[in-house]
């Protein structure tokens, strides 16, 4: 087995530990309907580098920045891009792990497509 | 009036470029700025709809409280629970009316979860989190505590609601959304930032000089979208402009 093979494995069976950035990269994945290769040629990364990501400890919400600025000089990767997969992955946990509450604590606000002459600033 | 902004906005404005490590780099990069510093995603639909977003939800097997009001397009939406969530905006939108209106979202996000939840924790500790949290319903002496020091439990809100002709049907919702926009322009486009691209100084341009100096500014500078900028530079040229003397007005 090559050792992009082995890390590409190593990678998958990691989707399913939380603890994990390929936990993320699997939800994101499964949500979007997207592969890993997608997930890769957004980042600009190549399989190998896909998987050290992946194989990263997710940031912690106390060192986040720091977290995240490591990994992205680790694989060099750019961090907006991980960012954006990493911040949907999140949210997407949040709710689904509490799609059984019935609490009403929501933020909920939209910008209506209004006349624009009716705005008023 | 004695300020442009008020005590909170400013607030949260100030609070805004500590953590976002503001760059005053203009057109503002909001989107960079929000993924880097919020824990929220942004999403971009084909010209939404309140229904689009709920049906986006629900095709994610993301269970939200019924928005509960009629069908409308949007601009943008937000919707936060446990301090996660998501920014939709039409992706269809040139990019001056996605700036400001992620700028719009993200200062309801600022002003109507973020600045209440701190409160909470500021007055109440670390462990009125499990409540705003939904993990737990307030104990007696945390709801005798929050309504001695004036915070919310039952803190987020609901700002969706419109009548049926579209209009905000309380008051509530009505200031939520003016503070939305007046916060959301201090974001992308800082009131001192933009005297100072104009290069003018407060008081000394008579009103209706100012307002013209300060438009193409806010348009080309601060890429604002057109029907935006003129609102803003008229309401910064009444608050900065000098008045005429009484010679000017009386034009002689």
């Amino acid at each position: 087995m090559s050792n992009q093979e082995m890390m590409t494995r190593m990678a998958y069976r990691a989707s399913s530990n939380p603890d994990y950035i390929a936990y993320l990269f699997e939800l994101y994945s499964s949500a979007e309907k997207t592969e890993w290769s997608a997930i890769a040629r957004q980042l600009g990364l190549d399989e190998i580098r896909l998987a050290r990501v992946a194989l990263s400890r997710r940031p912690r919400q106390e060192t986040f920045d720091e977290d995240i600025e490591r990994i992205a000089e680790y694989v060099e990767v750019d961090v907006t891009e991980l960012l954006s997969i990493l911040r949907h992955a999140e949210a997407l946990e949040v709710f689904r792990a509490n799609s059984n509450r019935t609490g009403k604590r929501w933020l909920m606000a939209a910008r209506d497509k209004e006349d624009e002459n009716e705005s008023d600033i | 009036m004695t300020a442009l902004l008020s005590p909170l906005l400013e607030q949260l404005a100030t609070k805004f470029r500590q953590v976002s490590r503001y760059d005053y780099c203009f057109p503002y990069n909001i989107e960079r700025a929000i993924l880097h510093s919020f824990p929220i995603s942004i999403v971009k639909l084909s010209k939404p709809s309140v229904q689009d977003i709920q049906e986006w939800l629900k095709a994610r097997g993301l269970t939200i409280v019924p928005i509960g009001t009629p069908d409308r397009p949007l601009f943008g939406c937000t919707v936060i629970y446990r301090n996660r969530g998501f920014f939709f905006v039409d992706g269809l939108l040139d990019e001056a009316e996605q700036r400001f209106t992620l700028a719009h979202e993200l200062a309801h996000y600022l002003r109507d979860y973020d600045y209440l939840r701190e409160l909470a924790i500021q007055k109440l500790g670390p462990k009125i989190l499990e409540v705003l949290d939904d993990e737990r319903v307030p104990e007696d002496d945390e709801r005798v505590f929050a309504i001695l020091e004036g915070v919310r439990l039952n803190v987020y809100t609901h700002l969706m609601e419109r009548g049926n002709d579209g209009s905000m049907v309380d008051d509530i919702t009505n200031q939520a959304e003016a503070d939305a926009d007046y916060l959301a322009l201090e974001l992308i486009a800082p009131y001192e930032s933009v005297l100072q691209y104009a290069d003018v100084k407060p008081h000394t341009l008579e009103r209706k000089l100012l307002g013209e100096r300060l438009r193409p500014v806010l348009i080309y500078t601060f890429d604002l979208p057109n029907s935006i900028a003129n609102q803003y530079a008229t309401r910064l040229a009444n608050f900065f402009g000098r008045r005429p003397s009484v010679k000017e007005w009386l034009g002689i």
